[in-house]
């Protein structure tokens, strides 16, 4: 690893919010461009990070992957040690447009542009062009939803959701959401 | 097949570990989370050839088998 990278990844994972984590990449300038309100999770800044470009409210898990080369070049020339053909890495771009969510454990492949609103499902691996007003899912990552129509889903389902500070979740809505758990199953 | 019928039958494909059809509160009991009403809408745009729009994502619509098939009748006018 070069020795920037490893000193950025470093200084990343002592950063513990990604909101400061997305702040120190604009700081140093180490994307291609990154915009604001955005959230980077990952403390591992991947290879050649000028080729990421981050638009408005773009959230990254920190389990997400953003892939922007292959290093197919390298087991080639191994494997073929003899061939002239001069095997070179691939890269490619990723922009990720204003107001993108990548949730957890997402891969996105390089050449990939994932236009504005939109949620990678977990999982998922992004291998081309989201749509805009997606929600995406699967391998390879497909549009199965509108973000329009999951935002109005989630504002329907308001009562669902709980608010707590710091990641302390009180033992009373623990025992709350077991029995939510619970009455969502017939046994 | 009726409606009410075709609806319930959608419903277990979604959610197979419970019996929604005569649940009453299926959006403020919180029976189905957001990707799993998505996949519901999806499901009946196509089983019933009608287009759900954001203004029909009220709890009203969603709360029961009835009120969904209501409110399949009503798009289909």
């Amino acid at each position: 690893m070069r020795a920037d990278r490893l000193y950025h990844s470093v200084r990343l994972l002592l950063l513990r919010r990604p909101a400061k984590r997305a702040a120190y990449l604009k700081k140093h300038d180490i994307l291609g461009a990154i915009g604001d309100n955005c959230k980077w999770g990952p403390w591992l800044l991947p290879l050649y990070p000028k080729l990421i470009k981050l638009g408005n409210n773009v959230h990254v898990h920190k389990t997400a992957k953003l892939v922007t080369h292959d290093m197919l070049n390298s087991f080639l020339k191994t494997r073929n040690p003899n061939d002239d053909f001069g095997y070179r890495e691939k890269l490619g771009c990723i922009e990720l447009m204003d107001n993108v969510y990548i949730s957890m454990n997402v891969t996105v492949m390089n050449d990939v542009r994932i236009n504005k609103d939109c949620i990678i499902s977990a999982g998922s691996v992004v291998t081309s062009d989201i749509p805009e007003n997606s929600v995406a899912s699967g391998i390879p990552a497909k549009p199965t939803g509108r973000f329009d129509m999951f935002l109005a889903l989630r504002r329907m389902s308001k009562g669902q959701r709980v608010t707590f500070k710091n990641q302390e979740l009180p033992d009373e809505l623990a025992e709350e959401e077991w029995s939510r758990f619970a009455k969502r199953r017939d046994k | 097949m009726s409606i009410k019928e075709q609806v319930n039958s959608i419903l277990k494909a979604i959610k197979p570990t419970k019996d929604l059809s005569s649940v009453e509160d299926i959006i403020e009991g919180g029976y189905l989370d957001s990707f799993e009403l998505m996949a519901l809408i999806a499901q009946l745009g196509e089983e019933f050839s009608v287009e759900i729009g954001v203004d029909e994502i009220v709890p009203e619509n969603f709360n029961s088998v009835d009120a969904i098939a209501a409110m399949i009748e009503n798009l289909k006018g």
